[in-house]
Parts: structure tokens; C-alpha cells; sequence
């Protein structure tokens, strides 16, 4: 009983909270520097795991790795961390080539999926370790554990065994010893993903804010999306060992680089066909107006919520008719699942109390602003 | 199925009796009274037959036969006896060690079958293992032809009814024992811990010290308890492979028996042998303190 309402009381302490000062000595938390990918490859016998990632991270941001299971975000970060050397290309922490560099000399905090908290260790054990193989001395490794537990607001949790500890306090206790020896960058490799949803939510939030105030460099892998977008100043998608797209949530959305990045961030209505100037021509012949001129095959985005009904229909919108198949009350907004020539189309609406969601069989005419519609053109 | 269809029966059927866990309860005792049985019959009345024979039997009970062992006969036979069987298991732990470390880390079809090599070896009998290695070191062995051709020694050495012999023979025989018991614990061990402690800046030396191995302790403890309590109990490879120059406690307890035909003294000896390996048990088992290391049962 009691360590739930402490648990709950230090996880809602999300408010602003004066950064910790040390009591003495020189201020603890240093700046994270950049990380850069020079065609980095990792092969495995004839598959390319990773193949050729070229990316810049730079110092201080926050950079997510995200793609679905086997798309090599875990190799990028095996070869960060250095537990995999790369086939070919070099990897740069700073201006230093730190491809060959064996992982216990890269100085950067890693933390892991299930924890790794030494489970022989206590909280303070555990968080001193890696200022205790560095030989600090005795006094300053108190001063610099008692500033990273105060960080991860874990202090009255010093003496605890892990095992006493539950998966969101491990998860701090893990990241208080990802920082205290002062990294030069942080590695996070899903660390929330065995969390509950609420605790997921807070806990994204006290990252971010620590990774902020301490100017760090984190690379975040994960494989949901809502999280990378959630924390990230940029993501970086990857599929097939490739990167997909790198670019800030909000482009990732609204401009994304193939048909795969348009369908890994949430839901997207995707059209096959070609661009002839003013008009894209689908595969089933259908004419949609473009808002700017282009050619050659491309597949067409428009998100869901950018379909616009009947009489909100304005001059230079597709005009096209559906029949409506299913709709769905999600909360704040409707859903609408349409039959039409074009293939399923799928729209979403704000609730509005005044009219009913349209019964199903309805006619409906439909379009879209031409300036939302998202033209990707292949190669 | 049909038991446990006629005991359901039976309780839905009651009227008014016994509720679920009372007759649920019954069961458990009904089903625990042949074993505990099984176990005074072969176990507890064998026991107190050998403390009452130790204690003069028919025409005791008397000290005698424990004051006759505190002769330095037989306090320098215990002590050698507790020496071998501690640099046997120090001898297993050293190899085995590194043997497990290879099995547990190695993901390839060579440590499956070296698995297998070592299960198989369990299963042979200690006497065939024994004897075969009498044939590998005896003076125109394998061993001792190879050395000789290769110019090493020009005589053949003693390597057979002797110390040596027996040494060689016993911590052939137990290791089996301690690999396995090391495999597991070491194949439980997280790899992640490893790879956490090389992120945080420890060597692959100082990762080991500091992480692998404090984690392994409770499996190195338990082999090490397995192969010590059979390793002061061993009587068959010493006796053979010692050639008569190697005398160890259980050795004694035969000589009692079947040369002195000393019931008494047989039997005294066996249960100080008994209370010596508990004791021992007791002692390592507070030392290692296997439980406080994982903090296991503490919530």
C-alpha cells in the first residue's frame, strides 16, 4: 500500500520541479554531442540487416529510430552501442570514429528494454556501478548518485533491493545509471514497452523533460509510433534495413516520402496511378485535380480527415460519389468507411451534436482540398 | 479421469458433509501416506537401526566404538579424506566452469551435442568409466606411449595406482555433476546485464568479476555441495584406481566390516561421515547464502 501511494506521489510530480543543485562541487550533467552515420552497413552473411544509413544526429536532439519488428532499428542500435561492428561505413560520436571502438569505451548510457538492473546490487549499487569501474572517488560517486536518483525522483528508493522495485521504478533507477557518468549520448531501446498505458504517458513526459534540461542526445528505438511522435524532435523511419524518411513528426504526417511511411503513421487513403500535369489519373481512370503540377507514376495520399462531404464541397475539390458501408463513433470523432469507384475510401468526422452519423447505404458526394492531397512520386 | 470424476462426485454429492477444502484437504493427506511411509520405511528405521548398532546394538548402548575413532588412525584418515574431496571439487569447479560458460554461450550444434556428451556420461556406469581409465594410464597406456614417443618423459610415468590416478579418475567422474549443475545457472543468466555493464564503461574483465559471476555463485554453490558430498563418499574409483596406497574414510568402513568385522565401529564411523557432510552443507549453504544474494522470498 505504502509504495503505491509513493510511487503514485513521485510520478505526479510532473509539475515544474527545480533541477536538482548538488550540494557542492561543480555542476553534474553535461551535454550530449552529435551522432553521425556515414554509410553504415551491417551484413550478415549475404542480408543486409542495415544497409547504407546515412543520418545526422545532432547534439542535444532527440532522435527517434522507428520501424516495425525486422526492420533493422535494432541492429542501428546495436552498432550505436557498439555490441556490433559495422560491415562497412563508420559511425561518429562527436568528431570521433567510434566504429571500432569496443562498447565499454564509447561513454554512452544505454538503456535497455527489461531494465538490466544488476539484480545482486541495490538501487545506490546499482546506480554507482558505472562511476565505480571508472575508479571515481568515494565521496564524489555519493554526490553524483544522490544527484541522478534525485533526477529520476527515485532518492528514497536508494537502499531497495530491485527486485523490490516495480517495472516503472526499475525503469528510472535504470536511467538515473544511464546518466550519472555523464554520457556523451543516451540509448534508449524501448524502454517503456513493458509498461501499462498511464504510467507509459508519464514516464514519456519525465524523459523528455530530462533529456531537455540536461541538453542530452538521445537516441530513442521504438516501434510505436504515437511514442516517437510523442517525444521526438525527428524520427527516423526505417524499413528493410533502409531509412524510409527522416524528418519531424509533423512532416512525417503530412509529407511523408513513400506509400510506407504514408500507412505506418496513422491511416491514409492511398490512390495508384499517374500524374499528367494539372491531374492525377488513377489506375481505374478516375481524374483528381493536383495542386501542383506533376508527372510520372506516383501514388496519392489524402488522410482521412481531410475528406470533406456534399455541401462543404468548394469549386476545384475531386467531386466523386460513395456509399457509405460502415460508420463507427470513436469519442470525439466518426468514422466513415465509403464504397466507391475509386476503391474503399475511409473519412473521419468531428462529432457534431446537431446531425446523425449518416445510416448506412447512404449516397454521399465527397472530395478534398487539391493543397491537402500529398502527391508521391516514384522513381 | 475417472478418479478425478468420482471424486467430484462425491463432494457434490455430500449433503450438508464436508465442504470443498475439507474434503479437498483429505485427498492430499490420503495421497501423502505412501510416500512418508516409503520414506521412515527405507530412510528413518534404516537410519535408526545404524545409530543404534553405532551405539553398541544388542549389548549397548555404549560409547565405545566413537571413542575408538578419535584414534589419529582415523582423525588422519577424516582429514585426508575431507582434503581429496575439497581439490576434487575445487578441480571440477575450475574446468567445469569455463566448459558451462562455452555451453551456456555458445548457440551452435557442437555445445548441443557436447550436451549430449556430457547426459551420456552420467549414465555410464563409474565402474566402466574407472577401469577404462586404468587401460588409458597405466604404464603401456595411451598416455604414457604418446609422452614417450613424443620425448617427453623416457620412462613411463606413475600415472595409476596411486594419488594421481585417483585424483584424475574422481574429478572425471563429478564433473559431469558440476557442469550440469553450473549449465543452467549460467544459461539463466541475462545477457543484457552483460551488455548494461560493458555500456556503462566496465572491461569484459571487470563485467565478468563484478556481474557474471557473482550471478553464477549459486550454481557454482550448488555444484560445488553436489560434488563434495559425493567426492567423501567415494568409494569405488579410489579404491581402484589408488591401487591399495590411497585410504580414504569409506574405505575404513569396509575394512570395519568385512576385515575387522567391528559392526559397531562400521556404523559409528558412517553416521560421523553423515553428520560431517551436513554440517558441511549447513556451513556453505550460510556462507554462499544463495537466497540473500537475489533477496529471493523478501517482498
Amino acid at each position: 500500500m505504502t509504495t503505491a501511494f509513493i510511487e503514485q506521489s513521485a510520478s505526479g510530480a510532473a509539475a515544474p520541479r527545480a533541477a536538482a543543485r548538488p550540494a557542492s562541487g561543480k555542476p553534474i550533467g553535461t551535454a550530449g554531442v552529435g551522432v553521425r552515420f556515414e554509410s553504415l552497413a551491417k551484413r550478415y552473411n549475404d542480408l543486409y540487416a542495415v544497409d547504407g544509413v546515412n543520418l545526422d544526429v545532432a547534439p542535444g536532439e532527440f532522435l527517434s529510430i522507428l520501424g516495425p519488428s525486422g526492420s533493422g532499428k535494432t541492429t542501428v542500435l546495436m552498432l550505436i552501442a557498439g555490441f556490433v561492428s559495422p560491415s562497412s561505413g563508420r559511425l561518429l560520436l562527436g568528431d570521433q570514429d567510434i566504429s571500432r571502438i569496443p562498447p565499454h569505451k564509447r561513454d554512452i548510457g544505454v538503456v535497455f528494454q527489461n531494465y538490466a538492473l544488476f539484480p545482486h546490487l541495490d538501487v545506490r549499487r546499482n546506480v554507482a556501478f558505472p562511476l565505480e569501474v571508472r575508479k571515481v572517488a568515494k565521496d564524489e560517486i555519493a554526490r553524483r548518485v544522490a544527484w541522478a536518483l534525485e533526477r529520476v525522483h527515485m532518492s528514497q528508493y536508494a537502499d531497495r533491493r530491485v527486485s523490490q522495485l516495480s517495472g516503472g521504478q526499475q525503469q528510472r533507477v535504470a536511467l538515473a545509471r544511464a546518466i550519472v557518468f555523464e554520457p556523451r549520448a543516451l540509448l534508449m531501446d524501448e524502454p517503456l514497452a513493458a509498461l501499462d498505458r498511464n504510467l507509459r504517458v508519464d514516464m514519456q513526459h519525465e524523459i523528455r523533460s530530462l533529456q531537455r534540461s540536461l541538453g542530452q542526445t538521445v537516441i530513442y528505438v521504438t516501434h510505436d509510433q504515437e511514442e516517437a511522435l510523442n517525444l521526438s524532435d525527428r524520427v527516423a523511419v526505417m524499413d528493410h534495413g533502409r531509412l524510409q524518411q527522416v524528418d519531424t513528426p509533423k512532416n512525417l504526417y503530412l509529407r511523408p516520402a513513400n506509400p510506407f511511411v504514408a500507412g505506418f503513421f496513422g491511416e491514409a487513403n492511398l490512390f495508384r496511378g499517374n500524374a499528367e500535369a494539372a491531374a492525377f489519373v488513377t489506375e481505374s481512370g478516375a481524374r483528381l485535380p493536383l495542386a501542383r503540377s506533376a508527372r510520372g507514376k506516383a501514388v496519392l495520399c489524402v488522410r482521412p480527415e481531410m475528406i470533406v462531404f456534399g455541401d462543404k464541397q468548394k469549386e476545384g475539390f475531386p467531386s466523386l460519389e460513395g456509399t457509405v458501408v460502415e460508420t463507427r463513433f470513436q469519442g470525439s470523432i466518426l468514422r466513415i468507411s465509403l464504397r466507391t469507384p475509386l476503391g474503399p475510401i475511409m473519412a473521419v468526422r468531428h462529432i457534431n451534436t446537431t446531425d446523425d452519423a449518416p445510416p448506412e447505404g447512404t449516397r454521399l458526394t465527397f472530395g478534398w482540398d487539391p493543397e491537402l492531397g500529398h502527391l508521391m512520386v516514384q522513381e | 479421469m475417472g478418479n478425478a470424476t468420482s471424486i467430484s462426485h462425491s463432494i457434490t454429492d455430500t449433503p450438508g458433509g464436508a465442504d470443498w477444502e475439507t474434503q479437498r484437504r483429505r485427498v492430499t493427506v490420503t495421497l501423502l501416506v505412501v510416500p512418508i511411509a516409503m520414506m521412515a520405511l527405507l530412510f528413518l528405521v534404516p537410519l535408526g537401526y545404524l545409530v543404534w548398532l553405532s551405539l553398541g546394538g544388542p549389548s549397548g548402548p555404549n560409547v565405545n566404538s566413537y571413542r575408538q575413532l578419535a584414534a589419529p588412525v582415523y582423525l588422519n584418515l577424516a582429514y585426508y579424506t575431507l582434503q581429496l574431496a575439497f581439490i576434487v571439487t575445487v578441480a571440477c569447479a575450475v574446468i567445469a566452469y569455463p566448459l558451462a560458460y562455452l555451453l551456456a554461450n555458445i548457440e551452435s550444434a557442437v555445445s548441443r551435442l557436447m550436451i549430449v556428451g556430457l547426459v551420456i556420461s552420467l549414465w555410464l556406469s563409474v565402474l566402466a568409466r574407472t577401469y577404462s581409465w586404468i587401460i588409458i594410464l597405466q604404464r603401456n597406456g595411451v598416455v604414457n606411449d604418446l609422452l614417450q614417443q613424443a620425448g617427453i618423459t623416457s620412462k613411463p610415468l606413475p600415472l595409476v595406482y596411486n594419488e594421481t590416478g585417483v585424483y584424475i579418475g574422481m574429478i572425471h567422474i563429478l564433473l559431469p555433476y558440476m557442469g550440469m549443475t553450473l549449465y543452467p545457472t549460467l544459461r539463466a543468466i541475462d545477457g543484457s546485464l552483460v551488455r548494461s555493464a560493458l555500456s556503462l564503461g566496465a572491461s569484459p574483465w571487470t563485467t565478468f568479476r563484478r556481474v557474471y559471476f557473482p550471478l553464477s555463485l549459486s550454481g557454482l554453490v550448488s555444484g560445488s555441495i553436489l560434488v563434495f558430498t559425493m567426492a567423501i563418499g567415494f568409494f569405488v574409483t579410489p579404491a581402484i584406481l589408488g591401487g591399495g596406497r590411497v585410504n580414504t574414510i569409506v574405505m575404513a568402513i569396509q575394512n570395519q566390516v568385512q576385515v575387522l568385522v567391528d559392526l559397531p565401529l562400521a556404523a559409528a564411523t558412517s553416521v560421523v561421515l553423515l553428520l560431517v557432510s551436513l554440517l558441511i552443507l549447513v556451513v556453505y549453504e550460510r556462507i554462499a547464502g544463495v537466497e540473500r544474494i537475489f533477496g529471493k522470498g523478501r517482498q
